[in-house]
């Protein structure tokens, strides 16, 4: 009986053994399934506010770094693209493509160019993109990005009216937004720049054709892309259009903006 | 003594089973866990498969993609932090040296004014007019300094070196950017830089009589650069 008790525990000791062995094996699975997710990338903290017409077709740019050489997909894997959660606002197409790469650098990284469309009138809200990557869905957080979508009361490009092309599109300053427009007629003054849904740039004169405004710290993310909703006052009446997309703090980024974009966006 | 090893052996029984079942419900709970993120993930249906499209760079109404490099050093260092060490008030830079044994010479530049300019052109980024539908670029750029043609090289850097008009050159990442351009009118991509304006005046004398004199001045670029579509 003795002897039997002993045999037993014995018998004991290895199952117990192969036990811990099977658990420590998933759990280190499963411990490497996870830090195989945190090395997933990360995409450019770019908050954004895109106001458009309905219908109208406009292009972004988003930027998805990741550990210089460690990719997590090639460009090609990704077989859809689309907003979560906003069904009015369609990816008509996309094109993925590496940035050029550069081996001092930590991070390497991908461009996501984005063609979409807007379906409905309002004001629509996002951080996260959808990619289709082997078959199965990917979420990505990219930034807080609204888009104001009204009815344009003036033809897209407002030619004759006010001439947005020259304004500048980039800066390096992420704490302000710059605009030059031409106006050619002094009937025509512009009543309303906006350039969040609840900030709007308004001088009952009419605001100046060309400036930098500081932006308010409520607009914190590191880059910031901006397409205002201009509404012009011509001749008492007032009209819709929208000026030149600005992507401030876009130029001469450095580590420190992508730490912490990989600190709020990292899946 | 049995009977003293068999409760011995049913209380490590207890804990044995409790201690497999603590490493199960653990295994479990943390097994759990990853299916919820992945069952997130497979939820979704998308409503469309979009294809990826590749333009053709230069053609009319196409995206123009494109790539630059810094004039001066090849790395990425666009939107130049310059420093200002110190105000320019009174005399900004001056020296004194002899000629010969006992001829003194005093060369110095006071400061007569500054001002900002801003967004000046910089340089275009592309090569030729094109009616371009859009840019996208991911590349750095930088402007350089730059000095009045009554001035001399010489006196130019010694006013920039005393005032700290310099630059600190860091690592700096690209990101991408499309850029709407309208094509019905010929377009090239430009980078336009805010600007520091210091003017002075150079004066030389030798033996106490002043033997030349100049106003000049020196353009250094900011922080604040731009890219902007320029039209013909």
């Amino acid at each position: 009986m003795l002897s039997m008790n002993i045999k037993g525990e014995g018998e004991k000791v290895k199952i117990v053994k192969k036990i811990w062995i099977i658990a420590l094996s998933v759990l280190i699975f499963i411990t490497g399934c996870t830090s195989k997710k945190d090395e997933k990338g990360f995409f450019a903290w770019m908050d954004g506010y895109l106001a458009m017409a309905v219908g109208e077709d406009y292009s972004i740019a988003l930027t998805f770094f990741f550990e210089q050489n460690n990719a997590p997909f090639d460009t090609g894997e990704i077989t859809d693209l689309s907003f979560d959660n906003l069904e009015q606002i369609e990816i008509l197409r996309y094109s993925i493509n590496p940035l050029e790469a550069d081996e001092a650098l930590r991070y390497g990284g991908y461009s996501f160019n984005l063609d979409i469309r807007a379906d409905g009138k309002g004001v629509f809200k996002t951080d996260k993109l959808i990619a289709t990557i082997d078959n199965s869905s990917v979420i990505f957080t990219i930034g807080e990005w609204v888009f104001d979508i009204e009815e344009a009361t003036l033809p897209l490009d407002a030619e004759g009216v006010i001439d947005i092309w020259g304004s500048p599109v980039v800066g390096s300053n992420s704490r302000t937004f710059a605009y030059d427009y031409t106006i050619t007629d002094n009937k025509t003054k512009i009543k309303e720049i906006w350039i969040s849904e609840d900030i709007i740039l308004s001088e009952t004169e009419g605001l100046p054709l060309s400036n930098v405004i500081e932006l308010p710290q409520t607009i914190n993310a590191p880059i910031n892309f901006i397409r205002p909703k201009i509404v012009l006052d011509i001749d008492g009446e007032e009209f819709i259009t929208f000026g030149m997309s600005y992507y401030s703090g876009a130029m001469g980024v450095q580590e420190d903006v992508l730490e912490k974009s990989k600190e709020r966006n990292m899946r | 003594m049995i009977a003293g090893g068999k409760e011995d052996y049913e209380r490590e029984d207890l804990i044995m089973k409790k201690g497999i079942s603590i490493i199960l419900i653990t295994m479990f709970v943390l097994m759990s866990s990853t299916n919820i993120v992945l069952a997130q993930e497979e939820q979704f249906v998308a409503p469309q498969i979009a294809q990826p499209y590749v333009s053709s760079p230069g053609d009319e109404g196409a995206v123009m993609s494109f790539n630059s490099t810094d004039d001066e050093t090849g790395i990425a260092n666009d939107g130049l932090p310059l420093r200002r060490s110190r105000q320019a008030s009174g005399t900004i830079w001056s020296t004194t040296w002899y000629a010969g044994t006992n001829l003194k010479v005093i060369e110095k530049a006071v400061a007569t004014g500054e001002s900002n300019i801003s967004k000046r052109f910089v340089k275009y980024l592309t090569g030729s007019w094109a009616k371009a539908a859009s840019y996208t670029w991911s590349k750095s750029n930088s402007a350089s300094w730059s000095i009045s043609a009554s001035t001399t090289a010489d006196v130019a850097e010694s006013v920039r070196a005393t005032l700290g008009l310099s630059a600190s050159r860091t690592t700096t990442y690209s990101v991408a950017i499309t850029i709407p351009a309208t094509k019905t009118k010929y377009s090239k991509l430009g980078f336009a830089s805010d600007y520091f304006r210091q003017n002075y005046k150079y004066t030389m004398t030798v033996g106490g009589q002043q033997t030349q004199s100049h106003t000049g001045y020196i353009d250094t670029p900011t922080k604040n650069s731009y890219l902007i579509v320029y039209y013909q």
